[in-house]
């Protein structure tokens, strides 16, 4: 057994790069913090998911200027650097005009990545990296947690041979490199290249939060297995999979053909897939009323462009009022332009700006649970931001008649006249079908406690438990359990949605729950370098990019 | 980020005292003031040094000066905080529920005016100098401006460096706070309570979850 930790961050995303720079800014040694992830990279999934959805490295995010992720003070700002890298004056005139006399300001995702990769390397993240996936934690009689792994030895074992292993989320052609490899896939892998490891998890940690010290004897153990000790875990496991819509996908986490039509998901690889329909003018259907989907119809619509493509691509979006038409209309038949324009909800941020601090921020945290959870839900529904290059695009597509947005559902079209099913557009009033195309469904993610590993097994052990949205109980200090010899177990990301921040998945929401969580450690000189640094003295060692 | 309520007012009066005040003490030796004296209102600085040593000299006209650029600084945070009251309602109608920086930035306009005339009303300048071709307006119009760039730049940038809690937690100080909390018994969300000591925390499990 290792020895015992200071902290330890379970997840390896931004969640635990946001605390973790924060506790080596502050001067806390390497020795006393492990991360324990599947990836080396703290953004290597964010990447995936992001190039998969169509935000290429020059695309921007939708995150505030100043909710910078690899720097605790957000200064300077992603609107500074940007400045700086392009010698340019325009980034910091948009972020001082915003939003008035300019859209507001928002991040190149180069920007974050190269920013991310700096400071990486500056707090030093992979000698803090334990790679594989935890299985299970418990309390310590004596104080703190265990948390029981795959072993780091034997999760890079695995993972030099994965391209080569099937993965659910991914297509034939493409490898691991382009996996966002979810929670789910986690616990598909380990059930199926460490067998019986869940098994021996199950029989050996009772179903109680406490454990003692001799379970973990030297001999018991299985081999790929190992347990660290830490006083204070941080949870921050992200979603768990991609939201897939039962009724078109069924089982599969893969995409899948209907007919003749092939159905992704926004955050499967499917770059080739589309291009290649848009090459032959088959129909894009893209569904969706949030960010992914505009990104995603802004894809094709230049796509089409420069191919000099004659493909429809439509936009279906579940809510609003239907366009009148006659009957069931093959989508071949379709007169786009005879069709009404649809409005999509326009707002520059998932949750409105102020959700993340100030009145409204206050606001939440004086609401019971239950209203709380009322009021998240309403306040992060679907929408999109107004960017000026996507509404030329849309407004010019529109135009010319090969581009609508109709509010409708998908659904299978079993019937007998047919010898293939087809996809079918649901309107409330008439029906669209679909022989052959691409449907690229923009529905976002899912973090359901149930489906992941550790939070299934925290759930069943009584160490944690769920809110009103079904997502992992914090209480109003993000911690989900308190060992009260010493220790605690924190959370934050999307894992916690319902709690007193709602934005909890964005930038601002990592870093602010990182900082709340800081101020309740008990930063001991022996988990300290060289004592505790002063914000100035830290924020200056950031700027010279000096190790803390 | 954005500014809560009690945000506002705390970063209005500290952010005026501190950066304010500096900024007034450097710069007000170099604004342009002397059309005062020129302006035959010796009798107003003779009423000014009633109350000092000083001759009406040069130095005296300095003296002069800061006072009513500390005095404008004084009403400027006073009448800032009933200012704030309107921001915050005004906030309210967006939906974002936020305050942009060009916000702040443009703020000074209408705040110059009624400072303009509230600062006329208080005696900081003398009678008779509220009109366009007022002999302070200049100085004042200056020195408004430089303090108001500078904090506003100082708020985007430098002041969450060096108050990381004021940029976490809605432009509240946490010493602030901390007293406020201890004047009042409901204490100001995540006062970065310390559990690790033992018997603070009676259970194993955080807490019941919710509904």
């Amino acid at each position: 057994m290792n020895s015992k930790f200071f902290m330890v961050s379970v997840g390896g995303g931004l969640g635990s790069f946001a605390l973790v720079d924060q506790l080596r800014s502050l001067g806390t040694s390497t020795d006393s913090i492990a991360v324990v992830s599947i990836f080396e990279t703290p953004y290597r999934r964010l990447k995936t998911l992001l190039e998969n959805s169509q935000v290429k490295s020059t695309d921007r995010l939708r995150s505030d200027s100043q909710a910078r992720i690899d720097n605790p003070w957000g200064f300077p700002s992603y609107s500074m650097s940007e400045a700086r890298t392009r010698k340019s004056l325009a980034p910091l005139a948009r972020a001082a005009l915003e939003p008035i006399v300019m859209e507001y300001f928002t991040p190149r995702a180069d920007l974050v990545y190269r920013g991310l990769e700096r400071e990486s390397g500056r707090i030093a993240w992979t000698s803090m990296v334990s790679l594989g996936p935890a299985l299970a934690i418990r309390c310590s009689r004596g104080g703190g947690y265990y948390i029981v792994k795959i072993c780091d030895q034997s999760w890079r074992r695995l993972v030099s041979n994965l391209p080569k292993l099937p993965l659910t989320n991914n297509n034939d052609q493409v490898d691991w490199e382009l996996s966002p490899c979810m929670n789910t896939d986690i616990r598909e892998i380990v059930a199926r290249e460490f067998p019986g490891t869940l098994e021996w998890v199950r029989d050996n940690l009772s179903l109680s939060p406490w454990i003692n010290q001799e379970c973990f004897r030297k001999g018991d153990l299985p081999n790929h297995l190992e347990i660290l000790e830490s006083r204070y875990v941080h949870l921050a496991s992200g979603y768990t999979s991609l939201n897939l819509d039962a009724a078109i996908f069924g089982d599969s986490q893969r995409p899948v053909h209907v007919g003749e039509t092939k159905v992704v998901h926004t955050y499967h690889p499917h770059d080739v897939d589309l291009e290649s329909y848009i090459k032959e003018d088959s129909p894009v259907i893209v569904r969706g009323a949030g960010i992914a989907a505009s990104q995603e119809l802004n894809r094709a619509i230049e796509l089409r462009r420069t191919n000099r493509s004659r493909s429809k691509i439509i936009h279906v979006v579940n809510s609003g009022d239907d366009i009148a038409l006659s009957d069931t209309t093959a989508i071949e038949d379709l007169k786009l332009s005879k069709l009404n324009k649809l409005p999509v909800r326009k707002f520059p941020f998932v949750f409105p700006r102020g959700a993340a601090s100030g009145s409204l921020a206050k606001e939440l945290t004086r609401k019971t649970p239950r209203d709380l959870v009322g009021t998240i839900a309403a306040l992060g529904r679907p929408s999109s931001p107004k960017r000026k290059v996507w509404e030329s695009n849309t407004s010019l597509a529109q135009d010319q008649g090969w581009l609508t947005t109709l509010a409708g559902t998908l659904v299978i079209d079993h019937s007998q006249d047919q010898a293939v099913p087809g996809l079918m557009i649901d309107g409330k009033h008439d029906r669209i079908t679909v022989k052959r195309g691409l449907l690229i469904d923009c529905t976002g993610l899912k973090c359901d406690v149930d489906e992941d590993l550790l939070t299934d097994d925290l759930l069943a052990c009584g160490i944690g438990h769920k809110n009103s949205l079904g997502r992992l109980y914090v209480d109003q200090q993000f911690r989900v359990n308190v060992n009260n010899h010493d220790g605690a177990l924190f959370a934050s990301g999307p894992l916690i949605l319902g709690c007193s921040c709602a934005p909890v998945d964005s930038f601002w929401g990592l870093q602010f729950v990182a900082q709340e969580i800081l101020s309740q450690l008990d930063l001991a000189p022996k988990i300290l370098s060289r004592g505790q640094k002063n914000t100035l003295v830290a924020w200056f060692s950031w700027i010279r990019g000096a190790r803390p | 980020m954005i500014l809560s309520l009690s945000g506002r007012i705390q970063t209005r009066l500290i952010i005026i005292i501190t950066v304010g005040s500096i900024v007034t003490a450097l710069a007000t030796p170099f604004i342009p003031s002397s059309s005062l004296s020129q302006m035959g209102m010796s009798n107003v600085i003779m009423t000014r040094f009633a109350t000092t040593i000083l001759n009406p000299n040069q130095q005296g006209i300095l003296f002069v000066n800061y006072q009513m650029a500390f005095e404008t600084l004084g009403l400027m945070a006073g009448v800032g905080v009933l200012w704030e009251l309107i921001y915050f309602q005004a906030e309210k109608l967006r939906h974002d529920r936020d305050w942009p920086a060009v916000f702040v930035l443009f703020q000074v306009l209408p705040e110059g005016v009624v400072l303009w005339y509230v600062a006329h009303m208080a005696g900081v300048f003398p009678a008779g100098t509220l009109g366009l071709s007022s002999p302070v307006l200049e100085m004042f119009v200056i020195h408004l401006a430089l303090v108001w760039l500078a904090i506003w730049m100082f708020l985007l940038g430098p002041m969450r460096v060096l108050a990381p809690y004021w940029h976490w937690h809605g432009g509240q100080f946490r010493w602030i706070d901390q007293l406020l909390g201890r004047l009042f018994t409901r204490s100001p969300r995540s006062q970065g309570t310390r559990f690790a000591t033992a018997g603070s925390v009676a259970t194993t499990q955080s807490a019941a979850p919710t509904g």
